[in-house]
């Protein structure tokens, strides 16, 4: 007699992050990076008159707060540097990070239309981008992943299309258009690499994800607008796991869509949050919150996830959802549906 | 064919049951005609309302709307562009009269959600409108009914819903209610509460929910406006609409608003209504109608008396920076100063969602002061300087296009023309003509043009003229 797998589970073990306009914690974070040593990097979007909070928080996923990198402006709003010529280290609009082998950290600034590098220490490297749309220009700069030769892929927002950069910022190419057909983009925003090198895009206004060879020749699309099972309402950010399990975060849904290779439901995850060491923390230092949370109604409610924004998988299967309403990650371990017998010399 | 009187005729009608509008926008409603534009405006329901998703993409406080700062931008933004522009028009007005404040309530995001109820149910029947708010959580905990028990009672609300919200203290020189009212009023809402909030902290705020509680509710004989009973909440404000006194209220405060300028509220009791024709016509309507506000607006629009009352209102801090902002039309895209406007009519007075008091705004004459409009006039003069927007360069080329020279008489007429009517002191001209224009003709292809226009109209937005609706 066979057993039918009836495919992978998702189990929450826990949260990380707080509502905070500075330090531990988080302000309408917008994307998170993995680095080594269970480091995280959350980029922090916050609002354009708390600029003082734009910045990217660097903890563990163990929730142990690291430090800050980048800033918004000097004192806060009304100092808010927009500029073409920002100074160093200034996020305006930040919108996604990645990390390149060295794990210095490319940060795309939907408003200074520029890639900003930062050291893993906070020291700021450079910038490079033009804004326009042109060769080698963009407008609007979102998503942004390295490729296996270390090239930057990046998605160009305003111009519809995927670029292709070396990460020094000299252009290699570019795919896409505006419009609803095959190939075709209408302000797109996230995307994932997987490990043959296709490329994933969160397809935002079309309510759809697309998937595309490494020279951008179209291969799938997956999702229509609406709110049931592979169905989408604005996504926003799109991973994809070493199994080719896609993960989308289902915005204006709120909700993550687990898909699989092919691009068919596997299942929803809505929330599970639970109380974070910050959270904890904050709590305790404010004994008539802790008591107002004790007696609060509707307390159920906080579990669910609001505007999930960001969506990563590390390559020990862990889901990071970033929960941009609730200033808060939610972490998920896969559960595949298969003997793995990773303890103890894999014994039964 | 509109001709240019059913166009000044147009822009009257928005600036009061809008914000204002463009001169191409004037031109499109004056064709459709004037009931025809006034019924569109009673119905919102039938016009698209506005998309948020690109706004809130990249206005990421916007989604949640959990902030102050965050809801003004998102009002303003609303007011600005919202083809639904009496529905915008009239969650105002609601909202200086059933004021709750963020500096109490200190959650935005549930006085979001009751401006909600205004957008949604605020041309309805007034007596569901008084029942939205007698269970709207930012009302009740705003007025302590939360705080109101049946072995103590709390008069806070009770007082309120009747001296502010719905009958005042008094009309014809007599009084409206008595203490005792009152007292029966606040036992009838008592057991009217809300449940216990979560904290906003440390992952922001949820919408708490109104609760009523029958064991904390007086249960015996009650005598409300002369009318004995075991009342409830919802008996009370069944008893109110019915009073001759409320017809008046409302009429009195829709004819402040939307007509002219009447003195404050508290001196309503003593001081007859500047126009008793109109009120007594819009009181008539309140009963015919089953207390329907959509039905009273539409005699309002539709009277003479509104439409010969032009320039007879000073201009809310709203109303200063929404109108300039729908004239220059360049307001739509985000962009990371974008609450700026919404700083404005903070400075200019009107801090919305954050009203001073209870009793809300001051109108008419006191919205001015002299920092108030030193503000008003910087905003406005600002926003006409901005040569690259769409709508200064329309008012630019619609001058243009009346030939290759202009007259200074002509310049000054047409500015005033598309800016939506507006009439100016015979010495404020002609200081204007000799001092600003100094010439007596312009050429209309010449490569300052634009800026002299720019600068006439940043002058007339600077005058006192401007400053009324």
């Amino acid at each position: 007699m066979t057993t039918q797998v009836q495919g992978v589970t998702y189990r929450y073990t826990h949260t990380i992050g707080r509502g905070e306009e500075a330090g531990p914690g988080f302000k309408n974070p917008v994307s998170v990076a993995r680095g080594e040593d269970n480091i995280l990097y959350v980029v922090n979007r916050a609002y354009d008159y708390r600029a003082d909070s734009k910045r990217i928080t660097v903890c563990t996923v163990d929730e142990e707060y690291v430090g800050e990198i980048g800033n918004g402006g000097r004192l806060g709003g009304d100092l808010m540097d927009t500029g073409e010529n920002a100074s160093d280290g200034s996020l305006v609009w930040p919108t996604d990070i990645a990390l390149d082998s060295e794990e210095n950290l490319y940060i795309t600034d939907e408003w200074l239309n520029r890639v900003a590098i930062f050291s893993k220490d906070g020291d700021w490297l450079g910038s490079w981008g033009v804004a326009g749309n042109g060769e080698g220009q963009f407008n609007q700069p979102s998503g942004i992943h390295f490729d296996a030769d270390e090239n930057v892929v990046l998605v160009d927002t305003g111009n519809n299309r995927v670029q292709k950069y070396t990460k020094d910022g000299q252009y290699i190419s570019s795919f896409g258009s505006f419009g609803t057909g095959d190939g075709q983009l209408n302000m797109p925003w996230g995307i994932d690499i997987d490990r043959e090198g296709n490329i994933y895009i969160a397809d935002w206004r079309n309510d759809r994800i697309q998937k595309f060879d490494s020279d951008g020749n179209f291969l799938m699309k997956v999702g229509t607008t609406g709110n049931g099972e592979g169905e989408f309402k604005r996504p926003t950010s799109v991973a994809v796991d070493k199994d080719g399990i896609i993960y989308v975060a289902d915005w204006d849904n709120d909700r993550v869509q687990v898909l699989d290779s092919n691009g068919l439901f596997i299942s929803f995850i809505t929330g599970d949050a639970t109380l974070s060491k910050w959270g904890i923390t904050k709590l305790d230092a404010n004994p008539d919150m802790k008591l107002q949370r004790e007696i609060a109604q509707g307390l159920e409610r906080e579990r669910f996830l609001r505007g999930p924004i960001g969506v990563e998988i590390d390559d020990d299967d862990r889901l990071f959802i970033v929960d941009s309403q609730r200033n808060r990650i939610q972490i998920y371990r896969k559960i595949p549906p298969y003997f793995v017998g990773m303890y103890d010399g894999a014994r039964l | 064919m509109a001709d240019n009187n059913d166009i000044m005729l147009m822009a009257h009608l928005m600036r009061r049951a809008g914000f204002g509008a463009s001169y191409e926008e004037l031109e499109q409603r004056a064709a459709k005609g004037y009931e025809a534009t006034v019924e569109e405006l009673l119905h919102p329901e039938d016009q698209p309302d506005l998309q948020m998703d690109v706004m809130n993409r990249y206005m990421h406080g916007w989604r949640d709307l959990n902030g102050l700062m965050a809801n003004q931008g998102y009002w303003t933004y609303r007011m600005v562009n919202s083809p639904r522009q009496l529905e915008e028009k009239v969650c105002l007005f609601w909202h200086g009269i059933f004021c709750v404040g963020d500096s109490k309530c200190m959650r935005a995001r549930q006085i979001l959600l009751e401006l909600n109820n205004f957008r949604s149910h605020g041309m309805g029947k007034f007596d569901n409108l008084l029942m939205f708010l007698s269970t709207d959580p930012a009302m009740l905990y705003y007025l302590d009914n939360q705080l109101s028990h049946k072995e103590a009672v709390n008069e806070n609300w009770g007082r309120e819903l009747l001296e502010l919200f719905s009958m005042g203290v008094g009309m014809d020189g007599e009084a409206n209610y008595t203490e005792d009212d009152v007292k029966a009023c606040a036992q009838a809402f008592t057991g009217w509460t809300i449940a216990n909030a979560i904290p906003r902290y440390p992952y922001g705020s949820y919408a708490n929910r109104f609760l009523y509680n029958k064991f904390d509710h007086i249960e015996e004989d009650k005598t409300f406006l002369g009318e004995t009973g075991n009342w409830n909440g919802d008996d009370v404000v069944r008893i109110i609409c019915k009073q001759p006194a409320t017809a008046r209220f409302v009429a009195r405060h829709l004819y402040n608003f939307f007509v002219a300028d009447e003195p404050q509220v508290p001196a309503w009791q003593h001081t007859p209504p500047r126009d008793p024709e109109l009120i007594k016509a819009l009181e008539d309507e309140y009963f015919n109608s089953g207390y329907e506000i959509r039905s009273m607006l539409r005699v309002l629009f539709n009277s003479d008396s509104f439409k010969n009352a032009r320039f007879a209102k000073v201009k809310n801090p709203s109303e200063v920076v929404c109108g300039t902002l729908r004239i220059v039309g360049d307001f739509e895209t985000p962009k990371p100063r974008f609450y700026d406007p919404a700083l404005q009519i903070r400075y200019m007075g009107q801090d919305l969602l954050n009203p001073p008091t209870v009793e809300g705004w001051h109108t008419g004459k006191e919205w001015i002061d002299s920092g108030t409009l030193v503000e008003r006039v910087n905003f406005a003069a600002g926003e006409m300087g901005r040569l690259d927007s769409p709508g200064i360069q329309d008012i630019v080329s619609r001058l243009s296009s009346r030939g290759n020279v202009i007259s200074a008489d002509d310049l000054l007429d047409g500015c005033l023309e598309l800016l939506g009517g507006y009439e100016l002191m015979q010495d404020t001209r002609d200081l204007f003509l000799s001092q600003a224009v100094k010439v007596s003709e312009l050429n209309t292809s010449s490569e300052d043009f634009a800026d002299q226009v720019s600068q006439l109209l940043q002058l007339i937005v600077a005058t006192q003229e401007y400053q009324f609706a």
